[in-house]
């Protein structure tokens, strides 16, 4: 198959902004992405599954290029976009569009639907009177009234407003979609209902997703292949029921562990892992393996060396010291 | 729709409703000045030289407001007045929102070296003393209304910019700017397309209540002899035009200062029904 | 320290009756709460689901006297607490009963805690408030307790930092250690884990377990996720359009849920076993409070409802079924058979982890 996006080595760092430091003092820097690999192809989804401080976020957006790439390539389509200017990303923007968490802030309050929707066909130089006709084609296309487009974002409920921004992301009928935790802020039974769309349409419209997510629930049900996230980098990579059924990396197993079930009768029958603490603070990670601290398997080499991500079967790649020794005897 | 329901929620308020009625005549005798006044602002008349307002002693309901040293009509004068503290209040205040909110949008979305150089500027401009830049300017472009409004104007943008230049800096890190980028926009486009539209109402709000004070300034300077010149006819100038003859005609100074209390008044009160209803978080 | 004399297990604690909450919007009066019924006893943990705009979190802030003062008001019902009407007391009483009797933790620790104060101090406040006598020696000492109690290590030290300083899972740490401060009868929790990440999540959820039994309180646990409540709750309360649809102990809500808006939300929860098919949904959204449907709230939505008048003319009652379980559905019966489950949940999901 061939590959939408490639992404090789990829880093971004942020200027830690700290009230202490002086000015003349060398700056720390927050390794929000650092050192990722990954590749999409035509009509495929990859989820990306992380906890607050993993950087899937950054890595979504320094994908799209709304940040500057510290270090690593973006090849979209066959072509290099890691250094492109402004000016030169407007016409390759129509090929990646994205799709945001929070309905409410990306729907601008003072706009109406149409003018939202339309947005990027006017960019990419629509002209009127076809914007007019493709706009009313999108909202049908998200189930919503086409002749709702003089209405403002504020005169419809959260799912409806996903449904808008869907609309907006799709009207250029870009070849790949980045959807930022897309249903997390939606109740429990509008979810499902984006979720289908999202599907349908991917099917329907031969796109490819890169889905970012921290619910697992989610991801199993849109993904082909899940890369899970933590510090910065990806720890484990495969396809969806190699990384959700047999897991390798300690992280994922006690992300696994950790998700609730609906079955209380398993309560106390379940293993679980609860992990001590927190995430590591970002601008001041841990040596060696990132996890480490909160591993459970961690040993003397893990503190100094960082491991690589190996495959460990044709289609699942893990980055642990331990992992990739069988058979694990726990 | 919304306008409308807008326009209502302002004129429901009592103070709303009061200054809206103010700006209401303070046009109408802007636009149709000439034709309301009973006589010619400038007709003098050496017979009916500081005749007081008609309910006074010596009064006459052929000169309501009275008459100056010069025996023209003060309601008259008002009523003229009234078009110069228009055109001075909105012109300056024009002026500004244009310098001010350009440069606070341009500040507020770059941020960094551009908005440093921005902001030191408003910080130096607001050094700069006032009355020292008018009597500069009237001496280069000489005294008269347009100079008037080019000083008010230049004064002050820093108020605009700073509101602006605030508001940008949140509103940018919304999704909303972010989808505009995604959706290809360049960065003009995104400030005149996503973030203009949400700074519009604070900006509409203290506009209105700028302009008030820009009539107060413009009353000043003109009173100081550095603003609006002979033949035209501002409040200022006519209270500065009184001030030797307040012991024996009070009148002559205190009607232009009550046409200016009003109409300062009248617009505060409007600009704060207006920000209620537009705009609730500001003040 | 006098340690509160443990409340029987199984003991009503806390009974409401009709609560009914009322609130002034532009467009028109609303009853987010309608005459809302329930009894939380000893010991237990009583789960309280809904989706936005069911009225879950607005019963619970009218319970504590926390409504927004103006708009929103409670028009009828009473609370008792130990012999005290929550609802008809004077709000000097209802203050002092706050953070004593019956304490809250919230969704998001970083706005519950005063940023420009050290932790300690915030804790040793919320001892203080109810044990005037004590010394700051003592109360210092009984913050220390505490923080050791929720699992905040080196607590003598974190003390004197500011709660920026702290990761989410430790403010809500020290948010759950105020509000077991004084060992209040009630601890009701308002969605305590949403705003954390799943793998602290699991860590919270714990510690409220090991704090109810510590303590004795028993706990209202507000939350939208089923998952939660599979994991926490003793007994369970849906919610929709402001009123109670469904209460049952946590096992049949989630194997025989007599509710079509209980197990289409069972339904529609996106699940990590089973084949990955089309998703079940609920379709629409809920309902406008300004323009409820006629008869069932749940009408528009349920797929029991289809041409049957009884749903669209008349609002059904809360009927009491076996076993203890509360169905306010004309057609509890047959709830079952439209939504039935695939059975092979329980091996796989033992499979796991």
């Amino acid at each position: 198959m061939p590959r939408i996006l490639e992404v090789t080595g990829l880093k971004k760092h942020f200027p830690h902004r700290s009230r202490n430091t002086l000015p003349w003092r060398p700056r720390t820097m927050v390794k929000s992405v650092d050192g990722v690999d990954l590749d999409l192809e035509v009509g495929e989804t990859l989820a990306i599954v992380g906890e607050s401080g993993s950087g899937k976020t950054t890595l979504a957006r320094t994908v799209l290029k709304l940040y500057e790439p510290t270090a690593g390539r973006i090849v979209l389509d066959g072509a290099d976009i890691t250094e492109h200017s402004l000016r030169r990303m407007t016409p390759i923007r129509r090929n990646m569009q994205m799709v945001f968490q929070d309905p409410v802030g990306s729907l601008n309050p003072r706009a109406e639907v149409a003018a939202i929707v339309e947005e990027p066909l006017r960019v990419q130089g629509m002209r009127p009177a076809e914007r007019r006709r493709r706009v009313a084609e999108m909202l049908e296309l998200v189930g919503l009234n086409p002749g709702y487009g003089s209405r403002y974002p504020h005169e419809f409920s959260g799912g409806q407003r996903q449904r808008i921004a869907i609309a907006r992301a799709l009207s250029v009928d870009p070849k790949l979609v980045v959807l930022d935790e897309p249903v997390s802020a939606l109740d429990v039974s509008i979810q499902a209902q984006i979720i289908n769309l999202l599907v349908e349409l991917r099917r329907e419209l031969s796109m490819s997703y890169l889905f970012i997510s921290h619910d697992l629930g989610v991801v199993r049900q849109i993904a082909d292949r899940i890369a899970v996230m933590y510090l910065g980098r990806i720890v484990e990579e495969g396809a969806r029921d190699d990384v959700l059924l047999a897991p390798k990396h300690p992280y994922t197993q006690a992300l696994l562990s950790a998700v609730p079930i609906d079955n209380p009768a398993l309560r106390g029958v379940r293993r679980r892992r609860v992990l001590a603490g927190d995430t590591p603070n970002p601008a001041n990670p841990p040596t060696g393996c990132p996890f480490r601290t909160r591993c459970w398997l961690a040993t003397d080499t893990c503190a100094t060396t960082a491991p690589e991500l190996l495959s460990v079967s044709p289609t699942q790649r893990v980055s642990c010291h331990v992992a990739t020794e069988p058979p694990q005897t726990r | 729709m919304r306008t409308w329901s807008r326009v209502r929620g302002v004129l429901r308020d009592p103070g709303g409703l009061f200054g809206a009625l103010v700006i209401a005549l303070i046009l109408i005798a802007a636009i149709a000045g000439p034709a309301l006044a009973p006589y010619d602002p400038s007709a003098q008349s050496l017979e009916t030289r500081h005749l007081p307002p008609f309910w006074m002693d010596g009064g006459s309901t052929a000169h309501l407001l009275g008459t100056d040293q010069l025996g023209r009509d003060l309601a008259s004068r008002v009523i003229q007045g009234a078009r110069v503290s228009t055109i001075v209040g909105v012109a300056a205040v024009l002026m500004q929102v244009l310098v001010g909110v350009t440069l606070g949008l341009l500040a507020g979305y770059w941020r960094g070296a551009l908005d440093a150089v921005i902001m030191r500027l408003a910080d130096v401009w607001l050094a700069v003393p006032f009355l020292v830049l008018a009597m500069a300017l009237a001496v280069v472009l000489g005294p008269g209304l347009w100079s008037t409004v080019l000083v008010l104007g230049a004064v002050g943008w820093v108020t605009f910019a700073r509101i602006v230049r605030a508001q940008t800096l949140s509103i940018r890190e919304r999704d909303f700017v972010l989808a505009s980028r995604v959706a290809g926009a360049r960065p003009i486009r995104t400030m005149r397309a996503e973030i203009l539209p949400n700074v519009a109402a604070s900006v509409i709000v203290v506009a209105t209540l700028q302009v008030s004070q820009m009539i107060i300034a413009e009353a000043a300077l003109s009173f100081l002899g550095l603003g609006i010149q002979p033949p035209d006819v501002g409040w200022g100038s006519m209270i500065a035009e009184g001030r030797d003859s307040l012991s024996s005609a009070w009148w002559v100074a205190a009607v232009p200062g009550a046409a200016l209390v009003i109409a300062t008044l009248g617009i505060n009160l409007f600009g704060d029904a207006l920000r209620d209803e537009l705009d609730p978080r500001i003040r | 320290m006098a340690i509160r004399q443990q409340q029987e297990r199984g003991a009503p604690v806390l009974e409401v009756r009709d609560l009914t909450v009322e609130i002034r919007t532009k467009r028109g009066t609303i009853t987010p709460v309608d005459r809302l019924s329930f009894t939380l006893r000893g010991g237990e943990v009583l789960g309280l689901v809904g989706e936005s705009g069911s009225g879950k979190s607005v019963s619970m802030m009218a319970l504590m006297g926390l409504l927004p003062a103006g708009a929103a008001r409670v028009t009828s019902g009473t609370a008792f607490l130990g012999g005290t009407d929550l609802l008809s007391v004077s709000p000097k009483r209802l203050n002092s009963m706050r953070g004593g009797v019956v304490s809250m933790v919230f969704q998001d620790p970083m706005s519950a805690l005063n940023p420009v104060m050290r932790v300690g101090d915030q804790v040793m406040e919320a001892v203080r408030v109810h044990h005037r006598g004590l010394g700051r020696k003592g109360l210092r000492a009984r913050a220390v307790e505490l923080l050791e109690l929720v699992g905040i290590t080196d607590a003598g030290e974190r003390m004197n930092a500011y709660p920026h300083e702290f990761s989410g899972g430790m403010r809500q740490r020290v948010m759950i250690a105020m509000a077991a401060a004084n060992e209040p009868a009630v601890i009701i929790a308002d969605e305590p884990t949403t705003a954390l990440d799943v793998t602290v999540q699991a860590q919270i959820l714990e510690l409220l377990q090991d704090m109810k039994e510590r303590i004795g309180s028993a706990i209202i646990l507000i939350t939208h996720d089923l998952g939660v409540i599979a994991e926490i709750a003793d007994r369970v309360m849906v919610m929709y359009a402001g009123g109670k649809v469904e209460e049952a102990a946590v096992q049949p809500i989630f194997d025989a849920p007599r509710h079509p808006y209980t197990a289409s939300l069972l339904a529609s929860m996106p699940k990590l076993s089973g084949a990955v098919t089309t998703m079940r949904t609920i379709p629409g959204a809920p309902p406008d409070l300004l323009a409820l449907p006629q008869g069932c709230r749940f009408n528009p939505r349920c797929p029991l409802a289809d041409g049957r008048t009884e749903c669209h003319t008349r609002a059904p009652e809360l009927v009491h079924l076996d076993g203890g379980q509360q169905s306010a559905c004309h057609f509890p019966a047959e709830v079952e058979k439209a939504f039935s489950r695939s059975s092979d949940q329980i091996e796989e999901g033992g499979e796991r982890a």
